[in-house]
């Protein structure tokens, strides 16, 4: 088929120029009193218009391509309401996966909205600031398009009623609140390099391709296409991300240590959350499309590592402490997330269960090396207590990590000890603070005076700010419905939807 | 160590399936893999998707900034000009 030559216009680099570069220099205030932030981290800037976009983004196509992707979204997830698709998911086991993603990411795309609105303001070149507008609306976009998708599924299931003030009180949602209030409550160059560069360009992929590809496997539609949606955003996020390092990098010798130090640790705190993940992936997806050890390799052994190698000629260095850390985990991780969810899931928001002989089979092919010789025994005795009527719930609450927050549930892979649990401790002011790996310690001895003023959701129940001392008074402080939202799969009312909508 | 991978994933949509095609007949030893919902191309160095090839392939004029209707992710730097889109690692 033919076409017709393509139409002339002005250039996409010049209407770049244009449609961006409308700022000015302030005369009546001091710019140190209109750009406050800009110094207070050590960074030097000598050019701003240094900053491009290499999307070259502007208003007029912004508008349009979002006003597409949105008419797209909305007749899908009409079509899905109208013809009652909660009824072919693969089972609804799955929904647990999404009552995760509600209570932890989406209150996250929201919290982004602010910080990415902060950092435009903080900004003085107009590429750097419009680029953070838009991403605020995107992420605005993202927060309700999310909300609206998953809406359908709080028809049927328990769990998706509050989830905003869950993300706000319950215990395991601190580990991604705390990670976006780090980054909020640091200066707009930090908060670029831990949501633009280590969330956004290093690990998206990991969040948002796994969820949405399972999502597709699992019979989610509507999932599927708010996820591929937002992801459409991201890769011009991921974008963001690189523009902003190669930025900061190229303006001074000087900003490369301060901008290594910031790289580093948000890649760790942005592992240890997707930890999360980890588990969704193998062990909530009832059909698993790729195991997180796969997702690992693709998305950290070979493109981040790319990445860095692209970063090389500016000074920066691989962390091959924290790869190395990482890659030692790759065979541990979700297996050991959900365990500590399988045992404390009587004080959470969504239902676990023991896999089943083929999920089991399935592990097993995926982790060779790991989950026959350290989980499988496990959980098998898991089933028989279940078997019993002896399912274990328990009842005392876990001590967490002060950096990241996750319980202190991890092993000494690297050590060669897989089935010994470890952890590390600090001393500050006269008091310790543990630490879940080398990683976070590290984090927190670089700035102890803010993680000791962390919320710790164990520390809290203690001092009786949630509520009361037991299990049910919490669970109520928490917005949780004892005996609904909480507890295993089996049994639930969940349980006895699904076998109704599927008339068992 | 061998070349860095330059990486594109597009929804498996009749407009994806299409631009993927385009990319294969514009990239020599380009690696195209179907992924549930999702198409991943992967190739070393870069990726080049150009415009006029793809409008040739959907049969309409096709700007390269449209290929974020379609995009999932990507692994690599961009540079996006009126004819093409361009993915690529420089190391």
């Amino acid at each position: 088929m033919s076409v017709e030559p393509r139409k002339k216009r002005l250039n996409k680099k010049d209407a770049y120029k244009y449609m961006t570069r409308l700022g000015w220099d302030p005369t009546y205030q001091k710019e140190e009193d209109v750009f406050p932030y800009l110094e207070m981290e050590g960074l030097k800037i000598h050019d701003w218009e240094a900053w491009e976009d290499p999307f070259r983004m502007t208003m007029d196509s912004y508008w349009k391509l979002q006003a597409e992707k949105d008419k797209k979204l909305y007749s899908i997830i009409d079509a899905f309401a109208q013809n009652n698709a909660q009824k072919n998911i693969s089972d609804a086991r799955y929904v647990n996966a999404l009552k995760l993603f509600l209570t932890g990411v989406t209150p996250l795309e929201y919290k982004v909205v602010q910080g990415f609105s902060h950092a435009a303001r903080a900004f003085k070149g107009e590429g750097a600031a419009i680029a953070c507008q838009m991403q605020a609306i995107d992420e605005l976009r993202h927060f309700q398009t999310q909300v609206h998708t998953m809406s359908h599924y709080n028809k049927y299931f328990d769990g998706f009623h509050d989830y905003s003030t869950m993300h706000d009180r319950v215990w395991y949602l601190s580990v991604p609140k705390s990670f976006g209030d780090d980054a909020s409550t640091a200066g707009p160059f930090e908060y670029l390099t831990a949501i633009s560069f280590s969330f956004e360009f290093v690990l998206t992929s990991l969040l948002f391709v796994p969820f949405m590809s399972g999502a597709a496997y699992n019979g989610d539609m509507a999932t599927v296409t708010f996820g591929f949606s937002a992801q459409s955003d991201e890769s011009r996020h991921m974008t963001l991300g690189l523009s902003a390092i190669k930025f900061m990098l190229e303006q001074d010798a000087q900003n490369v240590p301060i901008v290594q130090k910031w790289m580093d640790k948000w890649l760790w705190r942005g592992y240890r959350m997707l930890g999360l993940v980890a588990m969704m992936m193998d062990y909530m997806l009832p059909n698993s499309p790729t195991s997180w050890a796969e997702a690992v390799e693709l998305y950290i052994e070979q493109n981040c590592m790319a990445l860095y190698k692209d970063l090389e000629k500016y000074g920066i260095k691989i962390p091959e402490k924290l790869v190395n850390t990482i890659v030692a985990e790759k065979g541990h991780l979700s297996h050991q997330v959900w365990n500590i969810f399988y045992n404390h899931t009587n004080a959470a928001a969504f239902h676990t269960w023991m896999p089943d002989e083929q999920k089991m089979n399935w592990l097993s092919e995926k982790y060779p090396d790991t989950f026959d010789k350290y989980y499988r025994p496990m959980f098998e005795r898991y089933i028989a207590l279940e078997k019993k009527g002896e399912r274990f719930y328990s009842e005392v609450l876990p001590l967490v990590c002060q950096t990241c927050q996750i319980p202190l549930g991890f092993t000494d892979i690297e050590g060669g000890n897989p089935h010994v649990y470890t952890h590390n401790t600090s001393e500050y002011n006269g008091e310790i603070f543990h630490t879940c790996s080398d990683g976070c310690k590290e984090i927190f001895e670089a700035q102890p005076e803010k993680y000791v003023q962390a919320w710790l959701p164990p520390h809290q129940i203690f001092q009786g700010n949630c509520g009361g001392a037991t299990i049910p008074e919490v669970l109520n402080w928490y917005k949780i419905e004892l005996g609904v939202d909480n507890m295993d799969y089996v049994g639930s009312p969940d349980e006895a939807m699904w076998n109704k909508l599927k008339n068992k | 160590m061998s070349a860095s991978i330059a990486l594109l994933c597009l929804q498996a949509t009749e407009d994806g399936r299409t631009i993927a095609e385009a990319i294969r007949q514009d990239n020599e030893g380009v690696v195209i893999t179907n992924k549930p919902a999702m198409i991943q191309i992967e190739r070393p160095e870069r990726i080049t998707v150009k415009a006029s090839t793809v409008s040739e392939a959907l049969g309409r004029d096709w700007e390269p900034e449209e290929l974020q209707l379609v995009l999932i992710s990507l692994g690599g730097q961009v540079d996006e000009t009126d004819d093409e889109f361009i993915v690529y690692w420089n190391n």
